[in-house]
This record gives structure tokens, C-alpha cells and sequence, in this order.
């Protein structure tokens, strides 16, 4: 695939050195050493010019190229850059938008100047820190349809309230949206009908909202972390989403920021949390601040070296689950080889350019439309406009192919976990489960 | 440093080395020349130690830049030394060290030869000599890219090959832009042959003369070189071939992706015609006092200086005959050499013209000396470091010229203008000089350190001089 990378920066580096193996890479940037880096250890090309310039970018063959990233340092920048590069015949194009003031109008950007994906690094890194305290390690999550939906992979074992229950019984034991999409057993995906029973050495995959999962799980011992309160080192983006996300949750967060200015900020946007003026690094005032009842300790300061230190001293004050954020690479190998008792370490600049890659993949496999790939499963989400077969009409009343499973339906933002009752109405999203790769149409679920 | 991964690259370059040379062995079945079993056992030799090396197990490990230097250096001299393995089985040259001064000379595309008879040589000897010339005149390395499925690490290795200082790739995927340049020199290379053979000549000349045309290097098949053919046809192909072979690749792509405002804003392209033109003006004027008809000095004077200024060296006329100022023209074109991108050698045109630019720039300066002026190639500015670059080559360079012409008189005591032609001709992958050693007599008689030196400086010219530095300088840290 031809995929021109605007911004030659930290991310622009990354996201070229995973995909550069498979596909060809144009990038574009103004600095030349940063050109000539990628230029020396990456397999691309690299053309030195302003993104935003047409001459540029066509220059680079931005009429024929299948996904144009632009990740430079300004988000303006960026949407400019994919609105010529779409408006010049670019397929598909993927900016950063990272500003926080952005964050809650990302959904109306997308549709609005036509982006086929918007990246804001700093939320998909609270995603990914959120999914680490969420959850244990046996239960793999995923998130889709804007992270309002998480689809667990649950190994399911004797003590699990839902070993050996009929679905239909869990569904009714359980009066929430909860959907279970599918079951792997000896290597066999199963879509599942009300009457199959679960079995211990099951692969679970339920589908619900994301704020109910942990409900679920929790009712059905299945293990997940207990989390009652959370110490957050650093108010930058990253702790902000953070932060929000877990007092959504009902947890207790506490934030140690040195900056006043920013503290005064912090406690408006996030009123549920306890915002603390401090350093990160300073014992007593970790002691002070009960550090011996967090259930985790994150370090999200925008230096290396601090979030090591605050966090080895946290593990040693006895918070039970340390998570350091690490940008320089090279720090994180040193760190793994000295095997220090950290939990987790986050490098930013590897997240986000993974999960680009994946996307990226997925429209190389001709699943366009396949978000999430688990063994055997493949996710799906189709639009439905006119040329729908099945317009306004009950589920219960289709007649699907063997083995998808309509998982979810997003009407105006709102998801619905489909019963048979549910109906698909124009303008609304689905989100299909298959074994099969390749639907290409939402009219091929239909039976002929 | 990964001394595995050299033998694995060398390993891969004898194997296709060796599948190169089933070529010349269906030539020497067609003719029925009777090398049939030596090309069989070179074959055989390369494959066998190919192989053996290739079966060495290495860890994937990223390179380093002054490693890629010295695999790209270590191979082209193994590689040479390989090619000279049917010569010296055949017993066709005298020496084996001239076997492989031969080989070095075609492999690196310079085409200075030793033999004194040509003709006596058997044609599929003949042809692996040509072949060669049109192996190296890209590339192996930049072929093996194009072959084998991409490996980043040949990343660097690539642009060590492809000659001048600006290496900007065509396309983003390295296997892809070495499979165009590739697609670009074939058929140029098939056209050349075509029209040689409705010129007249016959197949077993044309492509032959095709071929090192191609790697602008200039063997031929006669004791005469082109003179033999008395036909003004050829001449013009081979001339307009010599030009369409040493400028830059780049330019055709171009044409062929219709993208002729790049074509129009080339410099370089520019400049090459400008000098081309303006040499052989002074030149037939020059020349036109001895001839006495336009028509022949225009003929001599053109093919003349294109010969030069393309580092091919096909001669028509005794060089050492001409008035001095027409000398003097050629030897500064020796210098000068093609275009970058090309298969051409010498300085490259692009860094002579950067060069000049420098120096109006300085002289600006003292007019003006607070003025900033950026210097401009094709319409884009160059940066610093690679007007830094530029300038510290050219010194490498007239630093190398002095030495080896130094080493030269120390072993072998000829005169000084004889010496300094023939290093420069080898450096610059011209094979074509003035002076004593211009004959292939001559050149046999020089003696072995003589050869060893010559040989030495057409592979440190093709692969543009560091390459080779970075490797002699590992070679005695190993030492230590």
C-alpha cells in the first residue's frame, strides 16, 4: 500500500518503522535532520516541503495513495493537511488531534471534514492504562465504536458463576446490555444461539457497554482488578483522560501536579478528583496522601527519569500497582532488562503507532471494514444507507447467514445491544460479528 | 562488525556470479569455441563456495553505516577477483594477475585493457568481458535488491552503488526503485543492440559493443575498436547511446511518468549538454587546422569528447596526436566525468557544477560580505552539509589522483604526464588516456604492484572512494 506520513516527527518515525516492511512510505516534513534519520535506518522516501502545499503532496502522489497519516506537531496543521489531501484524491486520511479542547467534538470533526480516523495519542494511552488496571491479565479487551463498546476475551474456568449456565440464563440473570458474541471451543468459533451452555475451557467473547463490564465480570467472579482509588503523578493529557475515565467509573482518583496554574485548570475540568499540588517524588507527601491504600500508582510526568524514580518509590511506599509512562525507547529497553518492580511501563509514541498500523492493516486485508481481528472473529462495522436490504425491519425476522451475529447497533451515538425486537434504521451503524473475512457489503449477511 | 554477514553477502554475490556466467557458457556452446568446460568448472567453483558461505547462519542485525561501506567495498573486490576465475582457466591471458587487472577493468566499467591481441581471444571469453562491464556498470548489489525479496538492510549498501552525491529514490520501496533502474538499463541495452545490428554490424559485435557500452565502459571485441567497423552509423549510435548511458537514471523515469517540468528544471542535464556542446566546438576548431574537412572534424571532435565526458572511451582517432589544446579539453572531461545516477564514473558533473556555484558564491561575498545566499540545484536549495560534502570529496579526490600517481612513479619510474593520465583514467572508470601508457603494450609491461595500483584505483572510482578507505582502515584495526 502506498501511505504518505505527514510529520517526520517521534510518532511519524514509528508509525514508519512498524509499517515500512509492507508498504511503500512517502513521508514529508520541513526539518531535514529528521528527514535524514528516517531517510538512513527506514526503507521510505522522503521529500522535504510543507504538508499543507499542494505541490508538496502531490509531489508525494497523494492522488493515488491509499492512507495519508499526518502527525506533525500542530493539530490545525494537520486537519488542513488531510482536508487538501482528501480534497486531492487521497482514499483515506488519518490526522492527530491531540488538543484536549478538541477531545468531546473528535466524533463531529470526523464526519464533518469527511477523516477517516482521528488519532488523539494521549486518549488511546489513558485507553490503554485503563484496560491494564481494568482488567486481569487472563482477559484480552478491545474497544470499538468510539471505546463505548469493549469486547472481552474471558477463558472461562469452574469458578466462573457462567460455567456450565445456558445463554439465554446469563442473558436473564443479568438484566443489562450484555451480548455474548462468541465462543471458542477446541479451536472452534462458535456463534452462539440462546440455548448453548458454556463450558469450562471456553473462550468467551462478550460485547457491552463499557461502563458495565466491569458489573459483569464482577457478578460472575470472573476476576478483575478491584480498584477503589487510583494516585495519578502529573495532570498533562494523558492524566486528564485518565482521570476522567475512571471517575466515570466511580473511582477515586488523586493528582499530583506541580504546576498551581495547571492544578487551578485540573480542578475545574475534573471536579470529581482530588487535585493535589506536590511533587510526585516526595515521600512524605506520598505518605501523607495515603499512598498505602492506592490501588494503583500511574506516573505520567512529561520526563523519563521522574517517572522511574516517583514510581519505584511509590512500589516501595507499598501502592500496589505501579505504571510508569516511558517516551524514549531506548529507556524502556534499559528498564526491562533491569528488571525493576514496575508493573507496567507506557510508551506512548509505540501505542498509538500500533493502533494506526493495525487500521492500516485491516484495509490491506480488503476487510475494510473488519476493526478488530481475534483469532478466528472478525469485527465488522457497516453503515447502513439506502441500499439496504433489511431497512426497518425486526432482527428477529432476518434471515442471516450461518455464523454473524449482529452485535451492536449505534443510532446517534447511542449503542444498542440488538434483542430480536431491535430494528435497523437508516443512518445507523452496525457492528457485526463473523467467523468469514470476507463481507465486503452488509446485504451479504442476508440468505439468498 | 559482522564478519558473517559479509561471507553471506559475499556468498550471494558469487552465486549470482556464478548463474551470470551461464550466458557466456551457451556462447561458448553456440561457437563451439572449446571453453565450454572452463566456463562448466567456473561455474562450478563459484557455486560450490556461494553456496558454502550462504549456508553461514547470521542474526539479523541492523548495520551500521561504515559496515554497509565495507561489505558493498569487500564484495566488489571478491567479486572481481571471481569474475577473472574463466580467464585464468581459459590460459588465454598471460598472468593471472592480468587476468584480474582485466576483470577489475570490466567489472568497474573502465575498459582499459591489457591484451595486446584481441582477436586471438576465443568469443565466449570475449563476451564475459563485455558482460561484465554491463554487470557493474549499475551495480551487483543494487541487482541483488532488485532480485531477492527487500531487506532493509541493504539500504545504505544500495546508495554506496549508485554513483554521485544526491542518492534520492524514485520510488519509496528500495527493491522496487532497484527493479526500474534495472528495467531502464535493460532496455536501453536492447535498443542499443537493435539498432547496432540494423546499422550493420552482426549479432555476436553488437552485443557485445552494446553491453559495455552500456556500462559506459568501452571494451570491444577488435583490435581497432570502433575504427574497424569504417561506418559512420555506428559511431552515431554508440555516441548517442554514450550520452543516454551517463545521465542520470532519473531522467527517464521521469519521462516515462510524464513528468517533464523536473526534466526541464535538471541542472545537471543541463550542464551536461552545455559542456558537451562547448567542448566540441573548441575541439573541431582545434582539430579542423590537421583535418582540413568539417565533416571529419566534426565527427572526431564530437565522438571525441562524448567518449570522454561519458567515461566510456571508445577512440577513433591517435589521442596522442591531437594539438594540446584539444588535449587539454579531454583531460579536464576526464575529470569531469557523466552525470549522477548514471553508469558513468569520474567526479560526477552535479559536484562540478556545485563547486563553480561555490566559488561565484565566495567571490560574492567579497563584494558583499554580509550577504546570505543560499545555492540552488534544480530549482531547491542545497544544504550545508552537502556543499561541505561536495567540497570535501573533490579534495579527497585530487588527494587520491597525487598519491597513487606518487606510488605509481615509484614503482614503475614512467614519466610524469603518463602516470598522472593513466591514474586519472582508472579512477575515473574512463579507460582511455594520454601519454606512454595509452597502448595495451605498454601497460602489460608495466609491473605487478603497477597493475596491483591501477586496479586498486578503478575499484576505489566506482564505488567513490570512501568505501574502500573504511575498508583498509578496518583491515589494520583488525590487526591490531
Amino acid at each position: 500500500m502506498k501511505i504518505i506520513i505527514a510529520g517526520c516527527g517521534k510518532a511519524g518515525y514509528n508509525l514508519a518503522s512498524v509499517l515500512f516492511e509492507n508498504n511503500d512510505i512517502i513521508m514529508i516534513d520541513e526539518n531535514k535532520e529528521a528527514l535524514e534519520r528516517a531517510d538512513q535506518n527506514l526503507d521510505v522516501m522522503c521529500i522535504k516541503g510543507n504538508c499543507i502545499s499542494s505541490k508538496i503532496l502531490l509531489e508525494a502522489g497523494v492522488n493515488n495513495c491509499d492512507v495519508l497519516v499526518s502527525v506533525t506537531t500542530r493539530d490545525e496543521t494537520n486537519i488542513v493537511c488531510c482536508l487538501t489531501a482528501k480534497n486531492l484524491g487521497a482514499s483515506r486520511v488519518i490526522a492527530r488531534i491531540r488538543n484536549y479542547e478538541y477531545a468531546n467534538e473528535i466524533d463531529e470533526m470526523k464526519s464533518d471534514m469527511n477523516l477517516d480516523l482521528v488519532i488523539n495519542p494521549e486518549k488511546k494511552v489513558a485507553d490503554e492504562i485503563l484496560k491494564f488496571l481494568k482488567f486481569s491479565k487472563d482477559i484480552k479487551v478491545d474497544f470499538f465504536a468510539n471505546k463505548n463498546i469493549e469486547i472481552l476475551e474471558i477463558k472461562i474456568n469452574k469458578k466462573n458463576l457462567m460455567c456450565n449456565l445456558k445463554l439465554k440464563d446469563i442473558i436473564k440473570n443479568d438484566n443489562q446490555n450484555i451480548l455474548i458474541a462468541a465462543i471458542l471451543r477446541d479451536n472452534f468459533v462458535i456463534v452462539p444461539k440462546g440455548n448453548d451452555v458454556i463450558k469450562e475451557n471456553d473462550t468467551v467473547y462478550i460485547i457491552a457497554h463499557g461502563n458495565k463490564t466491569i458489573n459483569f465480570c464482577q457478578r460472575n467472579k470472573i476476576y478483575v482488578n478491584k480498584l477503589n482509588s487510583v494516585i495519578i503523578v502529573g495532570g498533562g493529557r494523558i492524566g486528564c483522560y485518565l482521570a476522567e475515565y475512571l471517575n466515570n467509573l466511580g473511582i477515586k482518583t488523586k493528582i499530583f501536579e506541580v504546576d498551581k496554574k495547571r492544578c487551578i485548570f485540573l480542578n475545574d475540568i475534573l471536579p470529581k478528583s482530588v487535585i493535589i499540588n506536590g511533587d510526585g517524588m516526595d515521600d512524605k507527601l506520598l505518605k501523607s496522601e495515603n499512598i498505602e491504600d492506592a490501588d494503583a500508582f500511574i506516573s505520567l510526568t512529561g520526563r523519563d527519569e521522574e517517572n522511574l524514580i516517583s514510581v519505584l518509590l511509590a512500589k516501595n511506599l507499598g501502592a500496589k500497582k505501579v505504571i510508569a509512562k516511558i517516551n524514549r525507547e531506548h529507556y524502556s529497553r534499559a528498564i526491562n532488562s533491569l528488571n525493576l518492580n514496575i508493573d507496567n511501563i507506557i510508551n506512548p509514541g509505540m501505542i498509538t503507532s500500533k493502533y494506526v498500523a493495525r487500521y492500516i492493516d485491516n484495509i490491506g486485508d480488503n476487510i475494510n471494514n473488519s476493526l478488530i481481528n481475534i483469532k478466528k472473529l472478525n469485527v465488522f462495522d457497516f453503515k447502513i444507507d439506502i441500499s439496504t436490504s433489511f431497512l426497518n425491519k425486526y432482527i428477529k425476522n432476518l434471515n442471516l447467514i450461518e455464523n454473524v451475529l449482529i452485535a451492536a447497533i449505534i443510532r446517534n451515538r447511542e449503542i444498542i445491544i440488538p434483542d430480536g425486537e431491535s430494528i435497523v434504521k437508516l443512518g445507523d451503524h452496525l457492528v457485526l460479528i463473523s467467523k468469514s473475512e470476507n463481507i465486503t457489503d452488509i446485504n451479504d449477511i442476508i440468505k439468498l | 562488525m559482522g564478519y558473517r554477514l559479509v561471507l553471506k553477502t559475499i556468498g550471494k554475490i558469487l552465486l549470482l556470479e556464478s548463474i551470470l556466467m551461464f550466458l557466456p557458457l551457451i556462447i561458448s556452446i553456440i561457437y563451439q569455441d572449446g571453453n565450454v568446460s572452463v566456463f562448466l568448472s567456473s561455474i562450478i567453483i563459484l557455486f560450490l563456495l556461494g553456496f558454502l558461505f550462504l549456508r553461514i547462519k547470521t542474526e539479523s542485525k541492523k548495520l551500521f553505516l561504515h559496515e554497509n561501506f565495507i561489505i558493498v567495498a569487500i564484495c566488489w573486490i571478491v567479486m572481481s577477483i571471481f569474475g577473472a576465475v574463466p580467464f585464468i582457466l581459459s590460459k588465454e591471458f598471460s598472468s593471472i594477475i592480468n587476468s584480474i587487472f582485466e576483470s577489475i577493468s570490466g567489472f568497474t566499467a573502465t575498459g582499459t585493457t591489457i591484451l595486446i591481441n584481441i582477436e586471438n581471444l576465443s568469443k565466449s571469453i570475449l563476451f564475459w568481458r563485455g558482460f561484465t562491464q554491463w554487470i557493474g556498470g549499475l551495480g551487483v548489489l543494487t541487482f541483488i535488491i532488485a532480485v531477492l525479496p527487500g531487506k532493509n538492510s541493504f539500504n545504505n549498501m544500495f546508495k554506496t552503488e549508485i554513483t554521485g552525491p544526491s542518492k534520492e529514490k524514485l520510488v519509496p520501496k528500495l527493491s522496487q526503485n532497484a527493479k526500474i533502474l534495472y528495467l531502464i538499463y535493460i532496455s536501453l541495452t536492447c535498443l542499443e543492440i537493435i539498432f547496432l545490428l540494423l546499422a550493420g554490424m552482426n549479432f555476436y559485435d553488437a552485443v557485445i559493443h552494446a553491453l559495455s557500452n552500456a556500462g559506459t565502459g568501452g571494451f570491444s571485441n577488435k583490435n581497432l575498436g570502433v575504427v574497424y567497423y569504417k561506418n559512420i552509423f555506428i559511431e552515431i549510435i554508440l555516441l548517442i547511446f554514450m550520452i543516454l548511458f551517463s545521465i542520470n537514471f532519473a531522467f527517464y523515469y521521469d519521462i516515462v511518468e510524464k513528468n517533464f517540468k523536473s526534466i526541464i528544471q535538471n541542472d545537471e542535464f543541463k550542464f551536461y549538454i552545455f559542456i558537451l556542446i562547448l567542448s566540441s566546438v573548441i575541439v573541431f576548431f582545434d582539430i579542423n587546422k590537421i583535418y582540413r574537412s568539417c565533416f571529419v572534424s566534426l565527427r572526431y571532435s564530437v565522438f571525441s569528447v562524448t567518449s570522454t565526458i561519458s567515461t566510456s572511451g571508445y577512440a577513433i582517432i591517435d589521442k596522442n596526436n591531437l594539438p594540446s589544446l584539444s588535449q587539454f579539453i579531454l583531460f579536464i572531461l576526464m575529470i569531469f566525468g557523466g552525470c549522477a545516477g548514471s553508469t558513468s564514473g569520474g567526479l560526477k558533473l552535479i559536484r562540478i557544477l556545485i563547486i563553480i556555484k561555490l566559488i561565484t558564491r565566495e567571490i560574492n561575498k567579497l563584494f558583499h560580505p554580509k550577504i546570505i545566499e543560499n545555492i540552488e540545484i534544480n530549482n531547491s536549495s542545497v544544504s550545508e552539509k552537502m556543499l561541505y560534502d561536495v567540497l570535501i570529496y573533490f579534495c579527497v579526490f585530487i588527494f587520491i589522483i597525487f598519491s597513487f600517481t606518487f606510488l605509481l612513479i615509484l614503482t614503475d619510474k614512467k614519466d610524469i604526464w603518463s602516470s598522472l593520465n593513466i591514474i586519472i583514467s582508472s579512477l575515473n572508470n574512463i579507460g582511455y588516456c594520454f601519454g606512454n601508457l595509452s597502448t595495451s603494450k605498454n601497460l602489460e609491461n608495466l609491473s605487478n604492484l603497477g597493475k596491483i595500483i591501477l586496479s586498486t584505483c578503478m575499484i576505489i572510482g566506482r564505488l567513490e572512494i570512501y568505501p574502500v578507505i573504511l575498508m583498509i582502515l578496518s583491515i589494520f584495526k583488525i590487526k591490531k
